[in-house]
Protein backbone atom coordinates (compact mmCIF):
# COMPACT_ATOMS: atom_id res chain seq x y z
CA UNK A 1 0.00 0.00 0.00
CA UNK A 2 1.26 3.44 -0.83
CA UNK A 3 0.83 6.47 1.46
CA UNK A 4 -2.54 7.52 0.00
CA UNK A 5 -3.92 4.03 0.41
CA UNK A 6 -2.72 3.80 4.01
CA UNK A 7 -4.32 7.18 4.78
CA UNK A 8 -7.62 6.18 3.13
CA UNK A 9 -7.64 2.87 4.96
CA UNK A 10 -7.11 4.70 8.27
CA UNK A 11 -9.78 7.32 7.51
CA UNK A 12 -12.15 4.52 6.60
CA UNK A 13 -11.60 2.76 9.91
CA UNK A 14 -12.11 6.00 11.81
CA UNK A 15 -15.49 6.45 10.15
CA UNK A 16 -16.47 2.80 10.72
CA UNK A 17 -15.79 1.60 7.13
CA UNK A 18 -13.39 -1.23 6.49
CA UNK A 19 -12.24 -0.49 2.94
CA UNK A 20 -11.59 -3.78 1.13
CA UNK A 21 -8.53 -4.21 -1.12
CA UNK A 22 -10.61 -4.54 -4.28
CA UNK A 23 -12.40 -1.26 -3.43
CA UNK A 24 -9.16 0.64 -2.99
CA UNK A 25 -8.25 1.47 -6.65
CA UNK A 26 -11.66 3.10 -7.28
CA UNK A 27 -11.46 4.98 -4.00
CA UNK A 28 -7.94 6.27 -4.79
CA UNK A 29 -9.15 7.48 -8.19
CA UNK A 30 -12.13 9.29 -6.65
CA UNK A 31 -9.85 10.71 -4.00
CA UNK A 32 -7.61 12.31 -6.63
CA UNK A 33 -10.61 13.79 -8.48
CA UNK A 34 -11.90 15.19 -5.21
CA UNK A 35 -8.53 16.60 -4.22
CA UNK A 36 -8.31 18.41 -7.57
CA UNK A 37 -11.60 20.11 -6.73
CA UNK A 38 -10.21 21.04 -3.35
CA UNK A 39 -7.08 22.43 -5.01
CA UNK A 40 -9.26 24.65 -7.20
CA UNK A 41 -11.17 25.86 -4.12
CA UNK A 42 -7.94 26.48 -2.25
CA UNK A 43 -6.83 28.97 -4.88
CA UNK A 44 -9.58 31.33 -3.66
CA UNK A 45 -8.40 33.87 -1.10
CA UNK A 46 -10.55 33.35 2.02
CA UNK A 47 -8.61 35.58 4.40
CA UNK A 48 -10.99 37.22 6.88
CA UNK A 49 -13.89 35.08 5.67
CA UNK A 50 -15.62 33.13 8.45
CA UNK A 51 -16.74 29.58 7.65
CA UNK A 52 -20.39 29.52 6.61
CA UNK A 53 -22.47 27.29 8.83
CA UNK A 54 -25.93 28.58 7.97
CA UNK A 55 -27.42 29.67 4.65
CA UNK A 56 -28.16 33.12 6.02
CA UNK A 57 -26.31 35.23 8.51
CA UNK A 58 -28.89 35.97 11.14
CA UNK A 59 -28.90 35.85 14.90
CA UNK A 60 -31.91 34.80 16.91
CA UNK A 61 -32.89 35.77 20.42
CA UNK A 62 -35.44 33.11 21.39
CA UNK A 63 -34.88 31.05 24.52
CA UNK A 64 -37.41 28.48 25.74
CA UNK A 65 -38.95 29.06 29.19
CA UNK A 66 -37.96 26.33 31.64
CA UNK A 67 -41.31 24.55 31.79
CA UNK A 68 -41.81 20.78 31.65
CA UNK A 69 -43.85 19.84 28.59
CA UNK A 70 -44.32 16.96 26.19
CA UNK A 71 -42.93 13.55 27.11
CA UNK A 72 -43.53 10.10 25.70
CA UNK A 73 -44.48 6.93 27.55
CA UNK A 74 -41.97 4.25 28.50
CA UNK A 75 -43.68 1.86 26.05
CA UNK A 76 -43.29 4.32 23.20
CA UNK A 77 -39.69 5.04 24.15
CA UNK A 78 -38.76 1.35 24.08
CA UNK A 79 -40.79 0.45 20.99
CA UNK A 80 -37.81 0.39 18.62
CA UNK A 81 -35.44 -1.37 21.00
CA UNK A 82 -34.44 -4.89 20.00
CA UNK A 83 -34.01 -6.01 23.57
CA UNK A 84 -35.47 -4.60 26.78
CA UNK A 85 -34.92 -5.51 30.42
CA UNK A 86 -36.36 -3.75 33.50
CA UNK A 87 -37.68 -0.89 31.35
CA UNK A 88 -34.19 -0.31 29.97
CA UNK A 89 -32.60 -0.94 26.60
CA UNK A 90 -30.30 -3.93 26.74
CA UNK A 91 -27.15 -3.73 24.62
CA UNK A 92 -23.90 -5.68 24.47
CA UNK A 93 -21.45 -4.42 27.05
CA UNK A 94 -18.94 -2.04 25.50
CA UNK A 95 -17.01 -0.03 28.07
CA UNK A 96 -15.03 2.82 26.57
CA UNK B 1 14.78 13.21 41.19
CA UNK B 2 12.40 15.89 42.44
CA UNK B 3 9.26 16.24 40.37
CA UNK B 4 6.55 18.82 40.10
CA UNK B 5 2.93 17.80 39.54
CA UNK B 6 1.01 19.49 36.73
CA UNK B 7 -2.72 19.03 37.15
CA UNK B 8 -5.76 20.32 35.32
CA UNK B 9 -9.35 19.55 36.30
CA UNK B 10 -12.48 19.21 34.20
CA UNK B 11 -15.69 19.42 36.19
CA UNK B 12 -19.11 18.55 34.82
CA UNK B 13 -22.04 19.86 36.78
CA UNK B 14 -25.74 19.11 36.27
CA UNK B 15 -27.95 22.17 36.50
CA UNK B 16 -31.14 21.89 38.56
CA UNK B 17 -33.52 23.23 35.94
CA UNK B 18 -37.05 21.85 35.64
CA UNK B 19 -36.67 20.79 32.01
CA UNK B 20 -33.77 19.61 29.88
CA UNK B 21 -31.24 21.75 28.02
CA UNK B 22 -32.75 21.37 24.54
CA UNK B 23 -36.10 19.67 25.20
CA UNK B 24 -39.08 20.15 27.48
CA UNK B 25 -38.90 16.75 29.18
CA UNK B 26 -38.43 16.75 32.95
CA UNK B 27 -35.15 16.80 34.83
CA UNK B 28 -35.43 14.19 37.60
CA UNK B 29 -33.33 11.82 39.67
CA UNK B 30 -34.24 8.24 40.57
CA UNK B 31 -37.46 7.92 38.51
CA UNK B 32 -38.61 4.80 36.63
CA UNK B 33 -36.18 4.32 33.70
CA UNK B 34 -37.01 5.79 30.29
CA UNK B 35 -40.06 7.76 31.40
CA UNK B 36 -38.67 11.31 31.51
CA UNK B 37 -37.86 11.62 27.84
CA UNK B 38 -39.24 12.73 24.51
CA UNK B 39 -38.33 12.52 20.84
CA UNK B 40 -35.67 15.24 21.10
CA UNK B 41 -33.77 13.39 23.85
CA UNK B 42 -33.89 10.17 21.85
CA UNK B 43 -32.57 11.82 18.70
CA UNK B 44 -35.62 10.94 16.61
CA UNK B 45 -35.49 12.49 13.14
CA UNK B 46 -37.35 15.73 12.54
CA UNK B 47 -37.07 17.16 16.04
CA UNK B 48 -35.41 20.45 16.79
CA UNK B 49 -33.50 21.38 19.94
CA UNK B 50 -34.63 24.61 21.66
CA UNK B 51 -32.35 26.12 24.29
CA UNK B 52 -33.56 26.35 27.91
CA UNK B 53 -33.53 29.95 29.21
CA UNK B 54 -32.91 28.98 32.85
CA UNK B 55 -30.02 26.75 31.78
CA UNK B 56 -28.38 29.80 30.22
CA UNK B 57 -29.17 31.92 33.27
CA UNK B 58 -27.51 29.37 35.57
CA UNK B 59 -24.43 29.17 33.34
CA UNK B 60 -24.15 32.98 33.45
CA UNK B 61 -24.45 32.97 37.26
CA UNK B 62 -21.53 30.56 37.58
CA UNK B 63 -19.48 32.44 34.95
CA UNK B 64 -19.96 35.64 36.92
CA UNK B 65 -19.12 34.01 40.25
CA UNK B 66 -15.92 32.68 38.62
CA UNK B 67 -15.01 36.18 37.33
CA UNK B 68 -15.27 35.11 33.68
CA UNK B 69 -15.76 37.04 30.44
CA UNK B 70 -19.22 36.18 29.15
CA UNK B 71 -19.86 35.70 25.44
CA UNK B 72 -23.31 37.12 24.73
CA UNK B 73 -23.55 35.35 21.38
CA UNK B 74 -24.35 31.70 22.06
CA UNK B 75 -23.06 29.23 19.48
CA UNK B 76 -23.28 25.46 19.68
CA UNK B 77 -21.34 22.61 18.07
CA UNK B 78 -21.77 18.92 17.55
CA UNK B 79 -19.31 16.58 19.20
CA UNK B 80 -19.55 13.35 17.23
CA UNK B 81 -18.82 9.95 18.64
CA UNK B 82 -20.51 6.61 18.38
CA UNK B 83 -21.52 5.12 21.68
CA UNK B 84 -24.70 3.81 23.26
CA UNK B 85 -24.95 6.62 25.79
CA UNK B 86 -25.61 9.11 22.98
CA UNK B 87 -28.87 8.45 21.16
CA UNK B 88 -28.22 11.10 18.52
CA UNK B 89 -24.67 9.97 17.77
CA UNK B 90 -23.45 13.41 18.81
CA UNK B 91 -23.59 15.65 21.83
CA UNK B 92 -24.59 19.30 21.53
CA UNK B 93 -21.86 21.34 23.20
CA UNK B 94 -19.97 24.61 22.87
CA UNK B 95 -16.56 23.86 21.41
CA UNK B 96 -15.63 27.00 19.47
CA UNK B 97 -17.23 29.64 21.64
CA UNK B 98 -17.77 28.68 25.29
CA UNK B 99 -20.12 31.04 27.14
CA UNK B 100 -17.41 31.82 29.70
CA UNK B 101 -13.66 32.35 29.38
CA UNK B 102 -10.76 33.37 31.60
CA UNK B 103 -12.00 33.02 35.15
CA UNK B 104 -10.37 32.06 38.42
CA UNK B 105 -10.85 30.71 41.92
CA UNK B 106 -8.58 31.67 44.82
CA UNK B 107 -7.78 28.81 47.16
CA UNK B 108 -6.04 28.73 50.53
CA UNK B 109 -3.77 25.76 51.14
CA UNK B 110 -1.32 25.48 54.05
CA UNK B 111 -1.74 29.16 54.85
CA UNK B 112 -0.95 30.28 51.30
CA UNK B 113 -3.35 31.79 48.81
CA UNK B 114 -3.14 30.55 45.23
CA UNK B 115 -5.10 31.60 42.16
CA UNK B 116 -6.32 28.74 39.97
CA UNK B 117 -7.10 30.07 36.52
CA UNK B 118 -10.12 28.71 34.70
CA UNK B 119 -9.83 28.47 30.95
CA UNK B 120 -13.45 27.97 29.97
CA UNK B 121 -17.02 27.18 31.00
CA UNK B 122 -19.35 25.77 28.38
CA UNK B 123 -22.91 24.47 28.23
CA UNK B 124 -23.83 21.04 26.95
CA UNK B 125 -26.20 18.13 27.52
CA UNK B 126 -25.76 15.03 29.65
CA UNK B 127 -25.63 11.52 28.20
CA UNK B 128 -27.77 8.55 29.18
CA UNK B 129 -27.05 6.50 32.27
CA UNK B 130 -25.51 3.12 31.67
CA UNK B 131 -25.53 0.20 34.03
CA UNK B 132 -22.83 -2.31 33.15
CA UNK B 133 -23.23 -5.99 33.93
CA UNK B 134 -20.99 -8.94 33.15
CA UNK B 135 -21.77 -9.23 29.44
CA UNK B 136 -24.44 -6.63 28.76
CA UNK B 137 -25.37 -3.05 29.61
CA UNK B 138 -28.73 -1.43 30.36
CA UNK B 139 -29.54 2.07 29.16
CA UNK B 140 -31.75 4.60 30.92
CA UNK B 141 -32.22 7.75 28.85
CA UNK B 142 -33.83 9.81 31.63
CA UNK B 143 -30.49 11.55 32.15
CA UNK B 144 -29.95 12.23 28.43
CA UNK B 145 -30.32 15.94 27.77
CA UNK B 146 -30.05 17.22 31.37
CA UNK B 147 -28.27 20.60 31.26
CA UNK B 148 -24.58 20.42 32.05
CA UNK B 149 -21.87 22.99 32.44
CA UNK B 150 -18.25 21.96 32.07
CA UNK B 151 -15.61 24.00 33.87
CA UNK B 152 -12.00 23.51 32.77
CA UNK B 153 -8.97 24.83 34.66
CA UNK B 154 -5.59 25.67 33.19
CA UNK B 155 -2.90 23.20 34.33
CA UNK B 156 -2.11 25.33 37.37
CA UNK B 157 -2.79 22.86 40.15
CA UNK B 158 0.32 21.39 41.78
CA UNK B 159 -0.94 18.86 44.34
CA UNK B 160 -3.85 16.69 45.39
CA UNK B 161 -4.45 19.05 48.30
CA UNK B 162 -4.77 22.04 45.94
CA UNK B 163 -7.12 20.05 43.71
CA UNK B 164 -9.32 19.22 46.71
CA UNK B 165 -9.32 22.88 47.84
CA UNK B 166 -10.28 24.01 44.33
CA UNK B 167 -13.12 21.47 44.16
CA UNK B 168 -14.42 22.44 47.62
CA UNK B 169 -14.48 26.10 46.58
CA UNK B 170 -16.08 25.34 43.22
CA UNK B 171 -18.70 23.14 44.87
CA UNK B 172 -19.48 25.93 47.31
CA UNK B 173 -19.92 28.36 44.38
CA UNK B 174 -22.25 25.94 42.57
CA UNK B 175 -24.32 25.56 45.75
CA UNK B 176 -24.41 29.24 46.72
CA UNK B 177 -25.30 30.37 43.19
CA UNK B 178 -28.15 27.87 43.60
CA UNK B 179 -27.64 26.22 40.22
CA UNK B 180 -26.92 22.62 41.23
CA UNK B 181 -27.02 20.06 44.03
CA UNK B 182 -23.34 19.47 43.22
CA UNK B 183 -23.33 16.01 44.80
CA UNK B 184 -20.31 14.05 43.65
CA UNK B 185 -21.65 10.81 45.13
CA UNK B 186 -24.85 11.13 43.07
CA UNK B 187 -23.06 12.28 39.93
CA UNK B 188 -24.50 15.78 39.74
CA UNK B 189 -20.90 16.99 39.99
CA UNK B 190 -18.22 14.91 38.24
CA UNK B 191 -14.51 15.48 38.03
CA UNK B 192 -11.89 14.26 35.57
CA UNK B 193 -8.25 14.79 36.41
CA UNK B 194 -5.42 15.36 33.92
CA UNK B 195 -2.07 14.81 35.57
CA UNK B 196 1.56 14.72 34.51
CA UNK B 197 4.83 15.28 36.32
CA UNK B 198 8.06 17.02 35.29
CA UNK B 199 11.42 17.71 36.92
CA UNK B 200 11.30 20.84 39.08
CA UNK B 201 12.30 23.87 37.06
CA UNK B 202 11.34 22.35 33.73
CA UNK B 203 8.81 24.26 31.62
CA UNK B 204 7.96 21.31 29.39
CA UNK B 205 4.89 19.21 30.08
CA UNK B 206 5.29 15.51 30.71
CA UNK B 207 3.02 12.83 29.23
CA UNK B 208 -0.29 13.05 31.04
CA UNK B 209 -2.84 10.51 32.15
CA UNK B 210 -6.51 11.15 32.68
CA UNK B 211 -8.31 9.80 35.76
CA UNK B 212 -12.05 9.26 35.57
CA UNK B 213 -14.86 7.91 37.80
CA UNK B 214 -14.02 9.90 40.90
CA UNK B 215 -17.01 10.07 43.21
CA UNK B 216 -15.77 12.26 46.04
CA UNK B 217 -13.40 15.14 46.59
CA UNK B 218 -11.27 13.09 48.95
CA UNK B 219 -10.95 10.39 46.28
CA UNK B 220 -9.75 13.02 43.80
CA UNK B 221 -6.99 13.93 46.23
CA UNK B 222 -6.11 10.29 46.92
CA UNK B 223 -6.11 9.42 43.21
CA UNK B 224 -3.78 12.33 42.40
CA UNK B 225 -1.40 11.45 45.20
CA UNK B 226 -1.27 7.82 44.10
CA UNK B 227 -0.94 8.64 40.39
CA UNK B 228 1.85 11.20 40.89
CA UNK B 229 3.83 8.65 42.89
CA UNK B 230 3.20 5.97 40.26
CA UNK B 231 4.46 8.25 37.47
CA UNK B 232 7.55 9.14 39.54
CA UNK B 233 8.39 5.46 40.00
CA UNK B 234 8.01 4.84 36.26
CA UNK B 235 10.31 7.75 35.35
CA UNK B 236 12.88 6.93 38.04
CA UNK B 237 13.18 3.42 36.63
CA UNK B 238 13.91 4.95 33.22
CA UNK B 239 10.48 4.10 31.86
CA UNK B 240 7.93 6.21 30.03
CA UNK B 241 4.52 7.33 31.27
CA UNK B 242 1.90 6.18 28.79
CA UNK B 243 -0.91 8.43 27.64
CA UNK B 244 -3.93 6.57 28.96
CA UNK B 245 -7.24 6.90 30.75
CA UNK B 246 -7.24 5.43 34.23
CA UNK B 247 -9.85 5.04 36.93
CA UNK B 248 -9.54 5.12 40.70
CA UNK B 249 -10.18 1.80 42.41
CA UNK B 250 -11.59 2.73 45.79
CA UNK B 251 -10.97 -0.66 47.39
CA UNK B 252 -7.26 -0.85 46.70
CA UNK B 253 -6.76 2.94 46.58
CA UNK B 254 -4.95 2.74 43.25
CA UNK B 255 -5.46 4.10 39.76
CA UNK B 256 -5.88 1.34 37.18
CA UNK B 257 -5.84 1.46 33.38
CA UNK B 258 -9.20 1.79 31.62
CA UNK B 259 -7.91 2.28 28.11
CA UNK B 260 -4.86 3.45 26.21
CA UNK B 261 -5.18 6.73 24.39
CA UNK B 262 -3.30 6.82 21.11
CA UNK B 263 -3.38 10.57 20.64
CA UNK B 264 -6.35 12.89 20.99
CA UNK B 265 -9.74 11.49 20.02
CA UNK B 266 -11.12 13.15 16.90
CA UNK B 267 -14.67 14.22 17.67
CA UNK B 268 -15.16 15.88 14.27
CA UNK B 269 -16.68 18.98 15.81
CA UNK B 270 -18.79 21.17 13.58
CA UNK B 271 -21.38 23.90 14.06
CA UNK B 272 -24.75 22.56 15.28
CA UNK B 273 -26.92 23.30 12.24
CA UNK B 274 -30.20 23.12 14.18
CA UNK B 275 -29.42 26.02 16.52
CA UNK B 276 -28.81 29.42 14.98
CA UNK B 277 -26.51 31.73 16.93
CA UNK B 278 -28.49 33.28 19.81
CA UNK B 279 -27.81 36.89 20.83
CA UNK B 280 -28.50 37.38 24.54
CA UNK B 281 -30.21 40.54 25.74
CA UNK B 282 -27.38 42.55 27.32
CA UNK B 283 -29.67 43.98 30.02
CA UNK B 284 -30.83 40.49 30.95
CA UNK B 285 -27.21 39.37 31.41
CA UNK B 286 -26.52 42.43 33.57
CA UNK B 287 -29.59 41.71 35.67
CA UNK B 288 -28.49 38.10 36.26
CA UNK B 289 -25.10 39.37 37.40
CA UNK B 290 -26.67 41.95 39.71
CA UNK B 291 -29.08 39.43 41.20
CA UNK B 292 -26.36 36.85 41.90
CA UNK B 293 -27.06 35.30 45.33
CA UNK B 294 -24.52 36.13 48.04
CA UNK B 295 -21.57 33.73 47.85
CA UNK B 296 -19.96 31.92 50.78
CA UNK B 297 -16.94 34.25 50.98
CA UNK B 298 -19.21 37.30 51.15
CA UNK B 299 -21.31 35.65 53.86
CA UNK B 300 -18.16 34.95 55.90
CA UNK B 301 -17.23 38.66 55.68
CA UNK B 302 -20.74 39.67 56.74
CA UNK B 303 -20.80 37.23 59.66
CA UNK B 304 -17.46 38.47 60.97
CA UNK B 305 -17.86 42.20 60.42
CA UNK B 306 -21.60 42.77 60.82
CA UNK B 307 -22.57 40.02 63.24
CA UNK B 308 -19.35 39.85 65.24
CA UNK B 309 -18.82 36.09 64.85
CA UNK B 310 -15.35 34.60 65.00
CA UNK B 311 -13.70 33.66 61.72
CA UNK B 312 -13.82 29.98 62.73
CA UNK B 313 -17.55 30.07 63.47
CA UNK B 314 -18.27 32.03 60.27
CA UNK B 315 -16.39 29.45 58.19
CA UNK B 316 -18.13 26.52 59.90
CA UNK B 317 -21.55 28.12 59.29
CA UNK B 318 -20.97 28.57 55.54
CA UNK B 319 -19.40 25.13 55.12
CA UNK B 320 -22.98 23.90 54.70
CA UNK B 321 -25.30 26.08 52.62
CA UNK B 322 -28.32 24.58 54.38
CA UNK B 323 -26.98 25.59 57.80
CA UNK B 324 -25.94 29.03 56.54
CA UNK B 325 -29.36 29.59 54.94
CA UNK B 326 -31.02 28.47 58.17
CA UNK B 327 -28.86 30.91 60.13
CA UNK B 328 -29.74 33.76 57.76
CA UNK B 329 -33.45 33.06 58.21
CA UNK B 330 -33.27 32.59 61.97
CA UNK B 331 -31.64 35.97 62.52
CA UNK B 332 -34.61 37.56 60.77
CA UNK B 333 -36.63 36.48 63.82
CA UNK B 334 -34.00 36.95 66.50
CA UNK B 335 -31.06 39.35 66.36
CA UNK B 336 -28.93 37.43 68.86
CA UNK B 337 -26.34 36.60 66.20
CA UNK B 338 -23.85 34.87 68.48
CA UNK B 339 -26.42 32.87 70.44
CA UNK B 340 -28.16 31.65 67.28
CA UNK B 341 -24.76 30.60 65.91
CA UNK B 342 -23.93 28.79 69.17
CA UNK B 343 -27.20 26.89 69.02
CA UNK B 344 -26.80 25.92 65.38
CA UNK B 345 -23.21 24.75 65.76
CA UNK B 346 -23.87 23.19 69.17
CA UNK B 347 -27.14 21.48 70.03
CA UNK B 348 -28.60 21.51 66.52
CA UNK B 349 -25.45 20.11 64.89
CA UNK B 350 -25.15 17.47 67.59
CA UNK B 351 -28.75 16.40 66.92
CA UNK B 352 -28.09 16.23 63.17
CA UNK B 353 -24.94 14.17 63.63
CA UNK B 354 -26.62 11.82 66.08
CA UNK B 355 -29.63 11.23 63.82
CA UNK B 356 -27.74 11.42 60.52
CA UNK B 357 -30.09 14.08 59.18
CA UNK B 358 -29.86 17.40 57.39
CA UNK B 359 -31.45 20.41 59.04
CA UNK B 360 -34.24 20.62 56.48
CA UNK B 361 -35.26 17.05 57.31
CA UNK B 362 -35.97 17.96 60.94
CA UNK B 363 -39.00 19.62 62.56
CA UNK B 364 -36.96 22.65 63.51
CA UNK B 365 -37.80 25.90 61.70
CA UNK B 366 -35.84 29.17 61.75
CA UNK B 367 -38.79 30.82 63.49
CA UNK B 368 -38.84 28.20 66.27
CA UNK B 369 -35.09 28.39 66.84
CA UNK B 370 -35.36 32.19 66.89
CA UNK B 371 -38.07 31.91 69.57
CA UNK B 372 -36.03 29.56 71.78
CA UNK B 373 -33.01 31.88 71.68
CA UNK B 374 -35.15 34.95 72.33
CA UNK B 375 -36.88 33.27 75.31
CA UNK B 376 -33.48 32.52 76.85
CA UNK B 377 -32.37 36.08 76.22
CA UNK B 378 -35.56 37.48 77.80
CA UNK B 379 -35.07 35.24 80.85
CA UNK B 380 -38.35 33.46 80.16
CA UNK B 381 -36.59 30.10 80.21
CA UNK B 382 -33.15 29.05 81.38
CA UNK B 383 -30.56 27.51 79.03
CA UNK B 384 -31.19 24.18 80.71
CA UNK B 385 -34.93 24.47 80.11
CA UNK B 386 -34.25 25.56 76.51
CA UNK B 387 -32.54 22.24 75.87
CA UNK B 388 -35.65 20.45 77.12
CA UNK B 389 -37.84 22.60 74.86
CA UNK B 390 -35.52 21.82 71.96
CA UNK B 391 -35.65 18.05 72.59
CA UNK B 392 -39.45 18.15 72.75
CA UNK B 393 -39.68 20.31 69.63
CA UNK B 394 -37.48 17.94 67.60
CA UNK B 395 -39.87 15.08 68.45
CA UNK B 396 -43.27 16.80 68.24
CA UNK B 397 -42.61 19.81 66.00
CA UNK B 398 -44.60 21.95 68.45
CA UNK B 399 -44.11 25.70 68.75
CA UNK B 400 -41.66 26.37 71.64
CA UNK B 401 -44.18 28.79 73.11
CA UNK B 402 -46.75 25.99 73.43
CA UNK B 403 -44.18 23.58 74.87
CA UNK B 404 -43.23 26.13 77.53
CA UNK B 405 -46.91 26.70 78.40
CA UNK B 406 -47.73 22.98 78.49
CA UNK B 407 -44.72 22.08 80.62
CA UNK B 408 -45.16 25.06 82.90
CA UNK B 409 -41.59 26.01 82.21
CA UNK B 410 -41.91 29.76 82.30
CA UNK B 411 -39.15 31.12 84.54
CA UNK B 412 -40.06 33.31 87.47
CA UNK B 413 -37.90 36.36 87.00
CA UNK B 414 -40.15 38.90 88.69
CA UNK B 415 -38.18 40.03 91.83
CA UNK B 416 -41.32 40.75 93.87
CA UNK B 417 -42.60 37.19 93.34
CA UNK B 418 -39.19 35.70 94.05
CA UNK B 419 -38.65 37.84 97.17
CA UNK B 420 -41.65 36.40 98.96
CA UNK B 421 -40.66 32.82 98.05
CA UNK B 422 -37.06 33.35 99.19
CA UNK B 423 -38.23 34.89 102.46
CA UNK B 424 -40.49 31.92 103.08
CA UNK B 425 -37.53 29.57 102.55
CA UNK B 426 -35.26 31.62 104.79
CA UNK B 427 -37.95 31.72 107.51
CA UNK B 428 -38.07 27.96 107.68
CA UNK B 429 -34.31 27.36 107.39
CA UNK B 430 -32.76 29.33 110.20
CA UNK B 431 -29.95 26.74 110.54
CA UNK B 432 -28.78 27.40 106.98
CA UNK B 433 -28.53 31.13 107.70
CA UNK B 434 -26.36 30.35 110.71
CA UNK B 435 -24.24 27.95 108.62
CA UNK B 436 -23.73 30.67 106.02
CA UNK B 437 -22.75 33.10 108.73
CA UNK B 438 -20.22 30.53 109.99
CA UNK B 439 -18.65 30.51 106.52
CA UNK B 440 -20.24 27.32 105.16
CA UNK B 441 -20.86 28.29 101.54
CA UNK B 442 -22.70 25.11 100.72
CA UNK B 443 -25.60 26.49 102.72
CA UNK B 444 -26.31 28.69 99.68
CA UNK B 445 -26.64 25.64 97.45
CA UNK B 446 -29.10 24.10 99.88
CA UNK B 447 -31.19 27.26 100.05
CA UNK B 448 -31.26 27.61 96.23
CA UNK B 449 -32.35 23.98 96.08
CA UNK B 450 -35.22 24.71 98.43
CA UNK B 451 -36.27 27.72 96.34
CA UNK B 452 -36.17 25.64 93.18
CA UNK B 453 -38.23 22.95 94.87
CA UNK B 454 -40.85 25.48 95.88
CA UNK B 455 -41.01 26.97 92.35
CA UNK B 456 -40.76 23.58 90.63
CA UNK B 457 -37.50 24.70 89.01
CA UNK B 458 -39.02 27.83 87.52
CA UNK B 459 -37.10 30.42 89.53
CA UNK B 460 -34.64 32.32 87.36
CA UNK B 461 -31.29 31.13 88.78
CA UNK B 462 -29.45 34.39 88.17
CA UNK B 463 -32.09 36.62 89.76
CA UNK B 464 -32.65 34.10 92.56
CA UNK B 465 -28.96 34.04 93.46
CA UNK B 466 -28.71 37.82 93.50
CA UNK B 467 -31.82 38.21 95.67
CA UNK B 468 -30.85 35.37 98.04
CA UNK B 469 -27.41 36.89 98.69
CA UNK B 470 -28.99 40.28 99.30
CA UNK B 471 -31.58 38.92 101.74
CA UNK B 472 -29.03 36.74 103.58
CA UNK B 473 -26.72 39.67 104.10
CA UNK B 474 -29.63 41.80 105.34
CA UNK B 475 -30.69 39.11 107.83
CA UNK B 476 -27.14 38.63 109.16
CA UNK B 477 -26.57 42.36 109.61
CA UNK B 478 -29.96 42.69 111.38
CA UNK B 479 -28.99 40.10 113.98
Amino acid sequence: MNETEIMLKKLGLMTMFNVRDEEMPALVEEYHVFMNHVKALESIDTTHVEPLAFPYEIETTYLREDVVGHMISCDEALKNAKCVQDFQIKVPRVVV
Amino acid sequence: MNYEQVIGLEVHCELKTHSKMFSSSAVTFGQKPNTMINEVDLGMPGNMPVLNKRGVEYAIRVCHALHMDIDELLCFDRKNYYYADLPKGFQITQNQRPIGRNGYIDIDVDGERKRIEIERLHMEEDTCKQFHFHDFSLLDYNRAGIPLIEIVTRPHIRSGKQAAAYLEKLRQILLYTDVSDAKMEEGSMRCDVNISIRPFGSDKFGIRTEIKNLNSISNVQKAIEYEALRQEKVLDKGGEVLQETRRFDETCKKTVVMRAKGGAVDYKYYTEPNILPIRLDHNWVIKIKEDLPMLADERVEKYIHEYGLSSTNAHILVASKEISDFYEETIQYCHEYQLVCNWLLGDVQAYLNKNDMTINETKLTPQYLGKIVQFIQDNIISSKQAKKVFDELMVTGKDPEIIIEEKGMKQISDPSMLLSIINEVLDTNEQSIQDYKAGKDRAIGYLVGQIMKKTRGQANPKVTNQLLMKLLKERISDE
